[in-house]
């Protein structure tokens, strides 16, 4: 489970990135947050992870507070950023290992991790290549497996579907249902509606660091989500984050 | 075309932290070195001043033919250079003043003539403090500059190839050798301009100064130094282009490129120079001295035995002193002569292996144009030769002019009588040729072009087959 | 957990070219120059003992006691194949008497054989450490933090559970496990090479101060590896890291320690601040020469000639030695009369009763010059170097240095034990000429009733300082470093705690 209570961050003093942001993911829930550029969907992941301190309230994972406790909570949350960056000299099998062990695990056998890798979709043949040969959606799927291997309470995903081919974009949704199923809490940032609009169990659109409004399943379904959220964005001249 | 890449290139480089670094760098060492020079130069001329009056006024003291050409000229000094801050040449290594003193007693009442002896140079013998390389021009372009440029030019094929702007600016309708040529003189241009201007701060603090007088033939001689510097630079720069796009990434670049440097900067003038001079020993010091002793004794018993036989035969001993008188000064000179030609042929073997790195060419190159250094010392060394013949000469002449001598060089009483007069007795006065120091510099100045136009064609050859 | 980042950094490190290209020179440029090194050594072993034995052929030509003296000669020391220091630069040979307190500036320079040769520099393995092991550390730390932040791994580790000490020790170890690799392997080809040389002979002393030069070495390797790594830390591009990184490495190696020097040598030790020492001592001799001209005058043979008229065959020598520029005033009597003619005999008591007086004032005056000498010449010559050697220690190059002559025993308090050698054995050797009651000899002034015997002369011999001595006199350069280390680390892992992902 993921929440946040009045998180709010502030730039530089005068930049709010983040307003008095609560919200709430339960497990087994596919929660997207929509948003323009510098809505403030990554200062949100970044405080999940610790990453920057939030400037008053706070965000947790089950019942840890993640900015008092931040080396517990991580034990409880994977990540896949937008663009996964891997040890470029290092083979797929090696980077899964060096991060499995990171996350806490003391042996890994070559065979658990080739089956991550093959149930990511990785071919057989890209498990020994160096990363840094791999295309963006390969690395996306070493990335997704990083988060498997993990085997976290809680996945943070920012837009990790931009700049994916279709049919790439459409096996990487696949991947979060099965989490899903498997009961995790799942957080993804995106500007992507489409996408979202087949996935999310609920969706949040942030403008300029509000939660302007959340939809459940049904209201997704219902609504024309596009017009919601261009009405909620227009009006508003997407802006650069100062410090992102 | 190539002005619109190399005003690109400027542009990224005027902006960048290290051509600001740079500016501060080479701007402070050329003022240290300025102030420095300011301070130090009156007292070193004053030094040579002293000297050179004290010992011409010995010299116009006597006015008998004898003791003139027995006494002789006194200690002969190396004019310092007015240049001294451009390269200061290791010469407090090297000596500067030849004896020119007669040092070798044959008998009680026979001292030979002078004769010239060649001291060496011992400023460390007391010296506790740490060992520093000069703040001079040669260390400032030499190592600084050089290791910017490296700095400057690392990345600027291989970085461009990294973030694929390389292949935006090659799909245009640009010959090759454009881009090339456009980054050369972008690299040029934005290293050139903050050394010039440190340089004429630095000849402006200099040129301000009143105690420092800077005469036209200085400033030529400054004029080649900066030719010769920007050559220099340009070698580094045509050095960092040809690693830059032989390499794919700039990181592989720079580590070349640094321990090229390294090697060839810092390393191999000594390591080489130290190889170079095992192959010979010259003559020490002792050995020296126990041949000097050796020849003494030799020349002593032969003429203690002539003596024996020319007792009572004035005019015979006056012949056999003054044919001693020669031998011995001759004997002392050939063997002192001796020993500095072992010395230089030891260190210009050294210094000829060391040519393989081009700092030792900049430094030898600058040294010549400046005056200062080793070749100097030879130009020294050759003038106080010449005037050595050329006083040994007035004493002949002057003796041949008298009617009244017996012509027989070496008694007193078988010379002139005459009084001489102080001022026709000529003084040496240390001179250098600006004619003689491009003969010195030629092979030098050869071998940095040859390793600049080695580089320049790989480079081109290199980039032009490179694949983007 | 700290084992997986170590393990993954070594991976990384070790794969790189530049840790295999810098290997190869490192090795290259030290196997070179260690064989440079050893020869140079050697050559001048070799004039140490051609000084040696020339020294003690001419003693055994002296005939009476007044012409003892002993040119004492330095040894070349082995571990400045590490750093040379002052070692070569000094003079390594000086005269003993006991009329004259030998210092470092009366010295003088045996076997040289080429003075010239000294416009080249020399270089030492200590020096090429200095150069390259610092341009290493700085290579691999440049980017070890900006780059991870640049490419994003930064983040996708920090996700896990790792603490951010963590990752800068796991950086810290693996990158010094690397950086140890070309700096052992160097030390132990130098140590192979020197053991296989003939010519030298190294002891556990010996091995036991190179081993403070690798604990040296690895302190101002680390130092290096920290400064880059707090450059990389505090800048968020690699590339500005990396210029950063070699512009320090510019201003600390090659600049810094060139200009400092040069700056606050203006500061140069006035010749004038002798003058006042110079006059002390002069007024000391004035005084011994005036008791000495009043027993002459008081002795019943008249005249102001110490020999008292005696002469023989060659003969008296008298010398006054003087040298304002190093405080130099001595008095040396020296006589080798070989045939005394038998007019003087009569005259001989009185002629050793004069030395027997006059001789124990001389070495009274010496020392009593001495002290004077000894503070005016520290004051004026030993305290700039001292200021010089504090200055260079604001550059890490300077305490590495520092640190590894004392342990080498070729810095400026090493050096000053020979001096201090040579004192030492001047006392014995006044000691064995009251000994042998040598003054009021005979035989001090004239040999013609048999030349002295100098077999049960005590012969000089010089020992280094001790290990611990070596130990102590580097401890404060590598304490220095030692908590440079420390706070360098402090401070990377404060800002690194702070920094934004």
């Amino acid at each position: 489970m993921l929440e946040t209570r009045d998180l709010t961050k502030v730039y530089n003093e005068n930049v709010l990135a983040v307003n008095k942001l609560n919200l709430k993911v339960e497990d087994g829930e596919i929660y997207v947050v929509l948003g323009a550029n510098g809505a403030g969907k990554s200062t949100t992941i970044s405080m999940f992870l610790n990453f920057i301190e939030p400037t008053s309230g706070t965000a947790l994972v089950g019942d840890i507070e993640i900015p008092k406790f931040p080396l517990e909570a991580k034990k409880h949350l994977a990540y896949v950023s937008e663009n996964v960056e891997l040890y470029r000299n290092f083979t797929a099998r090696q980077n899964l290992s060096f991060f499995a062990k990171l996350g806490g695990r003391k042996k890994v056998s070559n065979d658990e991790l080739d089956e991550t890798l093959g149930r990511v979709g990785l071919a057989e043949e890209a498990f020994t290549r160096r990363v840094k040969t791999f295309s963006k959606g390969m690395r996306q799927r070493l990335g997704i497996a990083i988060a498997i291997m993990k085997d976290a309470q809680a996945v943070l995903l920012d837009e990790p579907t931009s700049g994916l081919d279709p049919k790439g974009g459409a096996d990487f949704l696949n991947l979060l249902r099965q989490l899903k199923e498997e009961g995790k809490a799942i957080f993804m940032s995106t500007h992507d509606i489409f996408r979202a609009k087949e996935i999310a169990d609920r969706i949040g659109i942030l403008v300029q660091g509000n939660l302007e409004r959340e939809l459940t399943r049904e209201e997704i379904q219902r609504e024309n989500l596009e017009e919601l959220y261009l009405h909620y964005v227009a009006g508003y001249e997407p802006e650069e984050e100062a410090n992102e | 075309m190539i002005w619109h890449i190399t005003k690109r290139e400027l542009y990224d480089n005027l902006n960048s932290l290290r051509f600001a670094l740079a500016t501060v760098l080479l701007f402070v060492l050329m003022l240290i070195n300025a102030v420095i020079h300011v301070q130090e130069h009156p007292e070193r001329m004053q030094k040579y001043h002293d000297a050179t009056t004290a010992s011409v006024s010995a010299l116009r003291s006597r006015t008998d033919l004898f003791s003139i050409a027995q006494e002789g000229p006194g200690n002969l000094y190396k004019k310092p250079s007015p240049l001294y801050f451009c390269a200061e040449g290791g010469d407090i290594f090297l000596p500067d003043y030849v004896y020119g003193i007669s040092r070798l007693q044959i008998a009680n009442n026979l001292r030979a003539f002078w004769s010239l002896y060649y001291p060496g140079a011992f400023p460390n013998v007391f010296n506790v403090r740490p060992d520093t390389v000069k703040v001079d021009w040669g260390f400032v372009i030499g190592y600084v500059l050089s290791l910017i440029t490296i700095l400057f030019t690392f990345d600027s094929i291989s970085g461009e190839r990294e973030r694929g702007t390389l292949r935006l600016m090659l799909s245009n309708s640009v010959p090759r050798h454009t881009v090339l040529i456009g980054k050369f003189l972008g690299a040029l241009v934005s290293i050139s301009v903050p050394f010039t201007f440190a340089i004429l701060m630095n000849l402006s603090v200099i040129s301000v100064s009143s105690d420092v007088h800077l005469g036209a033939d200085a400033w030529i001689r400054l004029i080649i130094i900066f030719i010769i510097a920007i050559l220099y630079l340009c070698l580094f720069i045509a050095l960092g282009l040809l690693v830059s796009s032989s390499v794919q990434n700039s990181v592989t670049s720079l580590v070349i490129l640094l321990l090229t440097w390294c090697v060839f900067v810092i390393f191999i003038p000594s390591t080489f120079a130290s190889i170079a001079s095992g192959f010979s020993s010259p003559m020490a010091y002792d050995e020296y001295f126990k041949r000097r002793n050796q020849n003494i004794k030799e020349l002593k018993e032969e003429y203690v035995a002539l003596l024996q036989e020319t007792r009572g035969l004035p005019n015979k001993k006056i012949q056999i002193d003054s044919e001693y008188l020669a031998k011995g000064t001759e004997q002392e000179e050939r063997l002192s002569q001796e020993q500095l030609t072992q010395q230089i042929a030891q260190i210009q073997l050294a210094r000829s292996v060391t040519r393989i790195s081009p700092v030792t060419l900049f430094q030898h190159l600058l040294e010549v144009f400046v005056g200062t250094g080793f070749e100097r010392h030879q130009q020294f060394l050759d003038n106080v030769q010449r005037y050595a013949r050329e006083y040994r000469e007035f004493v002949t002449d002057m003796d041949r002019a008298d009617p009244d001598s017996r012509h027989i060089i070496g008694v007193r009483e078988g010379m002139s009588q005459k009084p001489v007069n102080p001022e026709s007795i000529p003084a040496f006065e240390d001179e250098i040729s600006l004619s003689r120091d491009f003969n010195d510099a030629a092979i030098d100045l050869f071998l940095l072009l040859l390793f600049f136009v080695v580089l320049v064609s790989g480079t081109y050859l290199r980039f032009i087959s490179v694949e983007v | 957990m700290l084992s997986t980042l170590i393990r993954r950094e070594l991976l990384d490190n070790l794969m790189t070219f530049r840790f295999i290209a810098t290997v190869v020179i490192m090795l290259l440029l030290v196997v070179a120059n260690t064989f440079v090194l050893i020869n140079d050594y050697d050559r001048r072993l070799e004039g140490y003992n051609a000084a040696v034995n020339s020294n003690h052929e001419r003693m055994q030509e002296r005939t009476t006691y007044s012409s003892v003296s002993w040119d004492v000669v330095r040894s070349p020391n082995l571990l400045s194949i590490f750093n040379v220091g002052l070692d070569k630069r000094l003079s390594n040979e000086i005269f003993v008497h006991h009329g004259f307190v030998p210092t470092l500036w009366d010295g003088q320079v045996h076997g040289s054989t080429n003075p010239l040769l000294n416009l080249f520099s020399s270089i030492d393995i200590v020096f090429i450490f200095q150069v390259v092991l610092s341009l290493m550390a700085l290579i691999f730390a440049y980017d070890a933090l900006a780059g991870e932040r640049e490419r994003g791994t930064l983040r996708l580790v920090l996700t896990h559970p790792v603490s951010r000490a963590k990752i800068l020790l796991a950086k810290y170890i693996s990158a010094m496990m690397c950086l140890l690799v070309p700096l052992l392997m160097s030390f132990l080809l130098v140590v192979i090479l020197l053991t296989t040389s003939p010519i030298v002979s190294l002891k556990v002393d010996d091995f036991l101060r190179i081993g403070g030069i690798v604990l040296s070495s690895i302190a101002y390797l680390s130092v290096f590896y920290l400064i880059g790594l707090l450059i990389s830390v505090i800048t968020r591009r690699t590339s500005t890291a990396l210029m950063l990184a070699m512009f320090v490495w510019g201003f600390l190696v090659l600049v810094y320690p060139n200009v400092i020097l040069v700056a606050i040598t203006s500061a140069e030790p006035s010749q004038e601040r002798l003058v006042p020492a110079f006059n002390q001592i002069e007024q000391i001799w004035e005084e011994f020469d005036r008791e000495r001209k009043d027993y002459l005058a008081n002795d019943p043979i008249p005249g102001e000639d110490p020999h008292l008229g005696v002469a023989g065959g060659s003969g008296f020598n008298e010398i006054w030695h003087k040298a304002q520029s190093t405080l130099l005033y001595t008095y040396f009597a020296v006589s080798y009369v070989n045939k005394l003619d038998d007019e003087f005999e009569p005259r001989v008591p009185h002629v050793q009763n004069y030395y027997r007086t006059i001789e124990p004032k001389t070495i009274d005056a010496a020392e009593r010059a001495w002290l004077v000498r000894k503070q005016a010449l520290e004051s004026v010559f030993f305290r700039p170097a001292i200021v010089d050697r504090i200055f260079l220690r604001f550059s890490p190059v300077g305490m590495y240095d520092a640190a590894t002559q004392a342990w080498a025993g070729t810095d400026l308090f090493g050096l000053r034990d020979f001096y201090e050698a040579t004192r030492k054995y001047r006392r014995t050797l006044i000691d064995y000429l009251y000994d042998k009651n040598a003054f009021g000899d005979r035989k001090w002034f004239s040999s013609d009733k048999g030349a002295v015997d100098w077999n049960s002369l005590p012969q000089f011999s010089f020992q280094r300082s001790d290990v611990h001595v070596n130990a102590k006199r580097a401890l404060p350069d590598l304490l220095l470093m030692l908590m440079m280390n420390l706070i360098l680390f402090m401070v990377i892992f404060l800002v690194f705690q702070r920094s934004e992902v």
